[in-house]
């Protein structure tokens, strides 16, 4: 019998949702598993930078100090920017995306919940290599932007480079699959009612994150993959005697570098949004006004790289380019600040204790914000490069526009894991030491740095007037640390004897205070109908009534884990997701990913395929364990609503995930074609050599491909056509055009393509060719698994997702195989 | 509204991102473009006393300004059919982003109007 009361309900759905122990929570996909284990973890790296960075003001306390050499000052600077920016920030932004976005929306889980444990086991694998290479003392140390020639084999040809190469890179699969999660999950996983006007403030600052790291992660993926590819095999992208650029590593780096600022400042900004209302007991100001900030200064970050290499010798013109838009970033964020102070003054603002972190935010955030400016204007930046300057400006927009408003959202939030407040005044005296130990560190590291100090020296001489700054700045350094030891020691002091409340402690509006605390693994009994942005002020029952049972998909009556897809505009359900269970799948295929990064680091090439295999292998499974073998019946969703299941309708999820991955692998691609260009337009004696392959080959090649797109097409209309028998051979005619491809573009690698050691022109069209046969090998898997597919019968007109999923893989390797070959044919002198 | 009034359906969402999409394009073209010239000589070249080079940033750079200033008015046009939850938050949206865009293109294009190119 289904339940029908709140503890009845609890139960039933508790059942089902709650996580496994023991061993078996290494399966655990739930979003609030996940989400912590993230936090946690990224606060665990935090520490380690700390002790880090607290190594570095050891060492530069005093002149001439010989406290650390300067090997392992160089691998202690590097790691610490290294695991503050990879290890700590992006995975923590994450961890917060992942536990909040279904408290927030109304939903009961992500849009993929094995993606996001994918995701972590990726990070933490991948961190874990970072961290191990450290203990054994053969840890990066060429600086955490990796620049070559240095971080070139020439330079530094020990494993240290390839362990931050490959580390990031495992690292970073975690942060374009948590991008994609939260895209989809944004737009489609909502409750009913929640039309993109009613969504929260911070819902819209991580949809613009979100697809802001689809775009900025591949340049970086893919300068580490040339430049491991570099270092591993001798294909020189960035040597300069063999035609590479050393420029284009900047130019990948920074392509992700300094979207990375906003990356980390938006979500942070969205905290903000959130608790800045709620603590001045009014409305946001300028609501519509924030989201068209936020959509402005995420494409204008992508206009600022530049501006790390002022000191490049790039032509003026350019350089103005960049400055001009470092310039005109600061008035989006401006908004945002002018948004927050309107605000405060129409409200009633208390000073709670995430008000006191947001009020060092403000003071700390708009300083660093100055100093941009400063830094926008070239002549300025050319004095200030590469001094202790840049180092405190960046701290000062970190530091304030990250960690000061994530401190602020730590304490507002923890009360919905652990059902406690804080009962000791620890929490204000971590905050003070925090503050002036900030302040004490960096702001007169601006004035070490005017007086000319340089970034990431190991130590100085006396007499040149940094003695007394720089040991002001390790006081304050510590002071610092202590300050951070202390808000430790409160967090744990508030999880085991914090005080108990009962529901919604500050005052909250939104949904994610509609749940009883701590937040139960199902978040909601039933799934509310929004009728405003404010739920918990239009209806002060609501988690009442939720908890009731008085919404949609009450209790779990199918015994399915299921939550809604709404319309993205207008928040009108659509269809029922069901979501997985826990499933070891995740951890299996990252771990088969670790396999191959560890073999790959420790030159072991010929285990590093095996990697490869158990991955996909474990990805074919998660695969083929979606859908149905029949055409599901419509559920009853509650309130009179009868909803199709997910897999049975045209816009299934799955599919507009495919898509944001193509839209992230696009930019990965159009990165590889930028390179090209550039090093085309600025390396000297370029190309000395050209692709010696005859037309008819090339033709062949587009032929195949464009041919396997057709088909697929071809195969997904007679299948909506339920034309079983024309769908079998439309398949099987894109898997033969995949092959034929495939075998033809093997053959102009082996046999036209020049040898990729020899120039740079050659390692780069191989790069080329190399994308095009992995995307082509990967059609011919598609096909072949949506063949298989159909014979096990799990296609239907209605079950169309495989058909459709093929059809655009293919479609997408055609577009860029073929364009990729063009580009290399039409450029001057492209074929012999 | 009007008779052809129609519900805001999520594919109109790309009105949010379509004027600064025309930014990102004109900013690669110029500074692709600036790069391409510098690199072929087109600064040798010229007509009315302005360089090839100078010649092809311009036309990126105002060209662009002028197609960003363009999707204004369709975008107000379709704009003003929506209805129904969200119409009003993603209209006002939709035009700051594409003004604000517009400004944006003029903004960091401008120094092609005054700089040396190749220096």
């Amino acid at each position: 019998m289904t339940p029908t009361t709140p503890v009845g309900l609890h139960r039933a759905l508790d059942a089902i949702w709650r996580a496994p122990r023991g061993i078996a929570a290494l399966s655990a996909v739930n979003h609030s598993v996940v989400g912590r284990r993230f936090i946690i973890t990224a606060f665990i790296y935090f520490a380690i930078g700390g002790v880090l960075a607290m190594l570095i003001r050891a060492q530069l306390a005093r002149p001439e100090n010989p406290f650390l050499g300067a090997d392992a000052y160089n691998q202690i600077f590097t790691m610490h920017g290294t695991v503050m920016m990879f290890l700590f920030a992006i995975p923590l932004i994450e961890g917060v995306a992942l536990y909040l976005l279904p408290k927030i929306l109304g939903a009961r889980d992500l849009a993929y919940p094995r993606l996001s444990a994918f995701g972590y086991w990726c990070y933490l694998f991948g961190g874990t290599i970072i961290l191990v290479a450290m203990v054994m003392g053969v840890a990066p140390d060429s600086g955490w932007f990796m620049y070559t020639p240095l971080a070139s084999s020439t330079y530094t040809p020990g494993i240290n480079a390839d362990v931050w190469l490959l580390g990031i890179t495992f690292v970073e699969i975690s942060a374009v699959c948590a991008a994609v999660e939260i895209v989809v999950t944004v737009l489609k996983v909502r409750t009913a009612g929640m039309a993109l006007s009613r969504m929260p403030l911070m819902a819209w600052y991580l949809l613009v994150t979100a697809a802001m790291m689809l775009i900025a992660f591949p340049p970086l993926i893919l300068g580490s993959v040339l430049l491991e590819m570099e270092r591993a095999f001798n294909w020189p992208f960035f040597d300069p005697e063999r035609g590479g650029a050393p420029l284009l590593w900047q130019h990948l780096f920074w392509l992700f570098g300094h979207p990375e600022v906003y990356i980390i400042f938006l979500p942070a900004a969205g905290a903000v949004s959130t608790l800045i209302p709620v603590f001045a007991r009014t409305r946001i100001v300028g609501y519509a006004w924030i989201v068209a900030a936020i959509i402005a200064l995420a494409f204008l970050s992508f206009g600022l790289w530049v501006h790390h290499m002022f000191a490049t010798g790039i032509p003026h013109l350019s350089l103005a380019f960049f400055s001009a838009a470092s310039m005109l970033v600061a008035v989006p964020t401006a908004v945002q600040v002018f948004a927050w102070i309107a605000t405060l003054m129409r409200g009633r603002p208390q000073m709670s204790l995430p008000m006191l972190y947001l009020m060092g935010f403000f003071s700390v955030f708009i300083l660093g914000g100055l100093t941009g400016v400063m830094l926008a204007l070239v002549p300025f930046n050319w004095q200030a490069h590469d001094t202790h300057f840049v180092v405190a400006h960046l701290h000062y927009v970190l530091i304030g526009g990250f960690v000061f408003p994530m401190l602020a959202a730590t304490y507002y939030w923890l009360p919905l894991m652990t059902g406690r407040l804080p009962v000791f005044s620890v929490s204000k005296a971590a905050f003070w030491l925090i503050f002036l130990g900030f302040h004490g560190t960096f702001l007169i590291m601006h004035f070490t740095g005017l007086m000319g100090m340089p970034r990431r020296i190991f130590t100085y001489e006396s007499g040149l007037g940094w003695d007394l700054p720089n040991l002001i700045s390790s006081i304050g350094g510590f002071v610092m640390a202590a300050g951070f030891a202390l808000f430790v020691i409160d967090i744990v002091l508030q999880t085991r004897f914090g005080r108990r409340f009962r529901r919604n402690p500050w005052g909250g509006t939104g949904l994610d205070w509609a749940m009883p605390t701590p937040a139960p693994s199902y978040n909601f009994a039933s799934l509310p109908l929004v009728t405003g942005r404010d739920p918990l002020e239009d209806n002060v029952r609501l988690g009442a009534d939720i908890a009731a049972g008085k919404g949609y998909l009450a209790g779990a009556p199918r015994g399915e884990m299921e939550t809604l897809c709404v319309d993205m505009a207008t928040g009108e359900p659509e269809h029922v997701l069901l979501l997985p269970k826990n499933d070891y799948t995740p951890f299996w295929m990252a771990a088969g990913l670790a396999v191959f990064f560890t073999a790959f680091l420790l030159s072991a090439y010929w285990v590093a395929p095996l990697g490869l295999v158990i991955a996909t292998a474990f990805g074919w499974r998660w695969l083929w364990s979606l859908g149905a073998k029949s055409d599901p019946a419509l559920i009853d969703a509650g309130q009179g609503l009868r909803l199709p299941v997910h897999f049975a309708v045209p816009s299934v999820p799955t599919l507009l995930g495919l898509k944001y991955f193509l839209a992230a692998n696009a930019a990965f691609y159009g990165s590889l074609l930028f390179g090209f260009l550039f090093l085309w337009t600025t390396a000297a004696g370029w190309p000395p050599q050209f692709l010696n392959a005859s037309p008819v080959l090339i033709a062949g090649i587009a032929i195949s491909l464009a041919a396997a797109a057709i088909f697929a097409t071809l195969a997904r209309r007679s299948n909506s056509r339920e034309a079983n028998g024309a769908r079998m051979i439309w398949l099987a005619g894109s898997l033969a055009a995949s092959l034929a491809g495939l075998g033809l573009l093997m053959g102009l690698a082996i046999m036209d393509a020049p040898p990729p050691d020899t120039h740079a022109y050659a390692a780069i069209t191989m790069a080329i060719i190399g994308y095009v046969i992995l995307h082509t090998l990967l059609g011919v898997m598609f096909a072949a698994y949506t063949l298989a597919r159909c014979r096990a019968g799990f296609v239907s007109s209605l079950r169309s997702t495989d058909m459709r999923g093929t059809a655009i893989w293919q479609l997408y390797t055609a577009i860029t195989g073929i364009g990729g070959l063009a580009l290399i044919i039409l450029a001057p002198g492209g074929l012999a | 509204m009007t008779g052809q009034s129609r519900r805001v359906r999520g594919t109109d969402l790309v009105w949010l991102v379509a004027g600064f999409t025309v930014w990102a394009a004109g900013f690669s073209a110029v500074y692709g473009l600036h790069a391409v010239g510098c690199r072929a000589g087109w600064e040798e070249a010229g007509f009315a006393g302005l360089s090839a080079n100078r010649i092809v940033l311009l036309a990126a750079y105002l060209g662009h300004s002028a197609l960003g200033a363009a999707l204004y008015f369709p975008l107000v046009r379709i704009a003003a059919r929506w209805e129904g939850l969200s119409a009003r938050t993603i209209r006002q949206t939709a035009i700051m982003v594409t003004l604000a865009a517009v400004i944006s293109t003029l903004w960091t294009g401008a120094p092609v109007l005054f700089l040396e190119t190749c220096r």
